[in-house]
C-alpha cells in the first residue's frame, strides 16, 4: 500500500519489519522498524502511530526516533500489558502493522525564540526525544534548552549515552534525579519537581514541555505554576487507551477533547479543569 | 584589605536566615562556627546524638541510610545555601541518618545545644527558627510524600 493510500485508508495498518531491537532498561526495548514497501510518513515530534501485533491487538506509541531520519521509524516501548509485552517479543525481521502517524505533537512554532524547559519522568523521555532532537538541530531557533529528567533509580534511566552528549552541548542542560541511588550516582536524588526549585527559570521567555505518568505531570504542572508560568505555558502529554486514532470511537474521549485527534499534546490550560476531575 | 568576613555575614547571606534580624543573627552567630569537610567525611552520623546542624556555604553534601548488601543509599543531597540536620530540634535528639560530604565542604556548624538554650531564652527567635524549619520539612515532606507515591512506576500509565 502506497503513502497516499495509507492515508486515505487511515484505519489499515501498513506492514513494517522489524529492523532492529535494543534493549534501553529492563523491560524496556526500542524498535526500529522499516516499511516493507512504500515510504515512512513524515511526522512532528510528539505525535504517535498505532502499532499491531497481528493475533494480539493493537497499541498507541509515540515515536521515539529522529524525525529528520527518514525511511524507518523508532519506538521505544515498556511491557506493560499483553500488547506491549508482545511487541517487546518480536524478532529481527518480524512484522507489524502500523498506523499514523496521529494527533498533535509539540508545539514547535509556538516555542520559538523562547527558553524551552523539557521535564521527562520514566518513559516519558522516549515522546520527548523527537523533540530534543529538533530543538537541538535548530538551536538558533531557540533559547536555553533545559532537560529535567527524573526516574527511580539510576538503571531506569533511558538514553544514557544521548543525555551525556546532550548534556556536552553548550546550548543545552540536563540535569537527572532518581528517587534512591547508591553512592556511585553523581547526580540529585529527589522527585523531578525538586529540581524546578534548584534551577533558574525565567518564567516570562520560557516554554515547559512535560510527559510522564499523569500524577507526575500534575505534579510538574503545578510546581511550574508555583513559580509564575502560565498554564498557556505549559504543555503536557496525555496518555489514554485509544481504538480508532482518528476521534470517531470516543474510546479515549477527556472531557471534550479526544486524545487522539485533540492531543495528545495539550497546553495545560487546555486540560487544567480536567486535571480535577476525578475518574476522567 | 578585604573585609573579614564573620559568622554574622555569612547567617546574613543565607536564604535560611533571611527572615532574621540583626540582633537574632547576633545570637545565633554565638552558637556557629566555620567547618570544612574532605569528601566521604560524615557531616552526621545515624544513631548518633543530635548536637549540630549546618548550614552549607560551598560543596555538595548526601543525605543517607546504610543497607545491609546495598551500601550507603542516597535519599537526598544538598548544596550551597542549604541546611542539614533537624534531629537535634527535638527528643530524642538522635541523627535518624548519615549526612557525608560528597565533595570538599565549607559549613557553619551550628550548635544545637546552644541554640535550644538560646531560643529557650528568646521566644521570638525560636519562632522565627522554628518557622523557617516548617518551611523547609514542610518542603521536604511534600517531596517525600510525592517520591511514595512513586510517579514515574509504569503502573501509574494505562495497561496496553
Amino acid at each position: 500500500m502506497s503513502y497516499e493510500a495509507s492515508k486515505k485508508y487511515p484505519m489499515q495498518p501498513v506492514p513494517f519489519h522489524v529492523l532492529k531491537m535494543q534493549e534501553e532498561i529492563p523491560d524496556c526495548y526500542t524498535l526500529t522498524l522499516q516499511p516493507e514497501f512504500n515510504v515512512v510518513s513524515s511526522f512532528s515530534p510528539g505525535q504517535f502511530y498505532m502499532l499491531y501485533v497481528f493475533g494480539h491487538g493493537e497499541v498507541p506509541i509515540s515515536v521515539s526516533g529522529n524525525s529528520f531520519e527518514m525511511g524507518t521509524l523508532m519506538f521505544t516501548i515498556m511491557t506493560i500489558g499483553s500488547v506491549t509485552k508482545a511487541l517487546c517479543s518480536v524478532c529481527v525481521g518480524d512484522v507489524v502493522g502500523v498506523r499514523g502517524p496521529f494527533g498533535k505533537g509539540w508545539p514547535l512554532e509556538q516555542v520559538k525564540g523562547r527558553d524551552v524547559l523539557i521535564i521527562a519522568g520514566g518513559l516519558g523521555l522516549a515522546p520527548l526525544r523527537p523533540l530534543i532532537y529538533h530543538l537541538i538541530s535548530h538551536s538558533a531557533d531557540y533559547g536555553i534548552i533545559t532537560l529535567l529528567y527524573g526516574t527511580r533509580t539510576p538503571d531506569m534511566i533511558l538514553f544514557q549515552d544521548e543525555l551525556a552528549s546532550w548534556d556536552d552541548r553548550d546550548d543545552m542542560r540536563v540535569f537527572l534525579t532518581v528517587d534512591s541511588a547508591g553512592s556511585e550516582w553523581h547526580g540529585h536524588a529527589g522527585v523531578v519537581t525538586e529540581l524546578i526549585e534548584k534551577i533558574g527559570i525565567d518564567t516570562v521567555r520560557t516554554t515547559a514541555l512535560t510527559c510522564g505518568p499523569e500524577i507526575m505531570m500534575r505534579f510538574t504542572a503545578h510546581a511550574l505554576l508555583g513559580k509564575g508560568l502560565a498554564a498557556s505555558d505549559i504543555y503536557i502529554s496525555m496518555e489514554r487507551n485509544m481504538k480508532c486514532a482518528l476521534g470517531h470511537c470516543g474510546r479515549c474521549q477527556y472531557g471534550p477533547h479526544f486524545i487522539c485527534k485533540d492531543g495528545p499534546v495539550f497546553a495545560f490550560d487546555q486540560v487544567e479543569y480536567l486535571f480535577k476531575v476525578r475518574e476522567v | 584589605m578585604g573585609h573579614i568576613r564573620t559568622i554574622k555575614d555569612y547567617l546574613a547571606e543565607a536564604s535560611f536566615f533571611k527572615e532574621m534580624d540583626n540582633r537574632h543573627l547576633e545570637l545565633l552567630s554565638g552558637c556557629g562556627k566555620i567547618m570544612h569537610f574532605d569528601i566521604g567525611d560524615f557531616l552526621l552520623k545515624e544513631g548518633e546524638e543530635a548536637v549540630s546542624f549546618y548550614l552549607i556555604l560551598k560543596g555538595e553534601v548526601a543525605v543517607e541510610s546504610y543497607m545491609p548488601a546495598c551500601g550507603p543509599m542516597t535519599i537526598s543531597k544538598c548544596g550551597a545555601d542549604n541546611i542539614t540536620g533537624f534531629s537535634w530540634l527535638f527528643p530524642p535528639y538522635r541523627n535518624q541518618f548519615d549526612s557525608r560530604a560528597l565533595t570538599k565542604v565549607k559549613v557553619i556548624h551550628l550548635n544545637g545545644k546552644c541554640l535550644r538554650s538560646k531560643v529557650e531564652e528568646d521566644y521570638d527567635l525560636g519562632y522565627r527558627l522554628m518557622k523557617q524549619f516548617a518551611q523547609i520539612m514542610l518542603q521536604r515532606m511534600q517531596d517525600n510524600r510525592r517520591r511514595i507515591l512513586d510517579v514515574y512506576s509504569t503502573e501509574q500509565q494505562v495497561v496496553i
